[in-house]
């Protein structure tokens, strides 16, 4: 079993965009409509 | 957070991220999960059988299939399980591990790290920058 560490991005990254399947679904979704959906 | 179906490391957690989704999904904090894994050489981790494990293990998010990898790339994700927490300018603020607990190390399971970045991030507080990795079964990409 391999033992691999996180990256560890640099904090304040801005989330990359993404459009990928969603296995139960089978519909595409993107950041935009998954984010979550606190206000400021 | 990048997982997968079929590394111990995610298996082990499996019943934490349920747990946290259903107490934090209501407060706002949206969950995706997504598997980056070459499917041709690890084909238990394959979309069909990745619906069937979201069902199985009571995922309330979405578990997306990044086939071309290129998401995991993007998020420089390394392993299974590995998370990273946005704030609501879509800005990192926290990112690494669960809590201590591996497989076999006797550390209860409790998401500790993560519950406290959350609480920060949801209270307004700052965020410990004090972060540790997650370890976990390297992402299993496409030669």
């Amino acid at each position: 079993m391999s033992r691999t560490p996180s990256n560890m991005l640099p904090l304040g990254t801005v989330a990359p965009e993404f459009s990928l399947t969603d296995t139960v679904t089978e519909k595409t979704v993107n950041l935009q409509a998954l984010k979550g959906k606190r206000e400021h | 957070m990048f997982i997968c179906n079929h590394c111990p490391f995610v298996k082990h957690v499996n019943p934490e991220i349920v747990k946290l989704a259903a107490e934090y999904e209501k407060k706002g904090i949206g969950f995706i999960a997504i598997s980056s894994n070459d499917v041709e050489n690890y084909p238990q981790d394959a979309p069909d059988l990745m619906k069937d494990n979201a069902k199985q293990m009571g995922y309330t998010f979405p578990y997306l299939y990044d086939a071309t990898q290129e998401t995991a790339k993007a998020y420089k994700a390394a392993c299974t399980p590995d998370f990273y927490l946005f704030d609501t300018n879509l800005e990192l603020v926290y990112r690494g591990q669960l809590d201590d607990s591996r497989p076999g190390n006797g550390i209860p399971l409790t998401g500790r790290d993560l519950r406290r970045a959350m609480d920060a991030l949801l209270e307004g507080k700052e965020i410990d920058q004090d972060q540790k990795p997650s370890i976990g079964c390297n992402i299993k990409w496409k030669a």
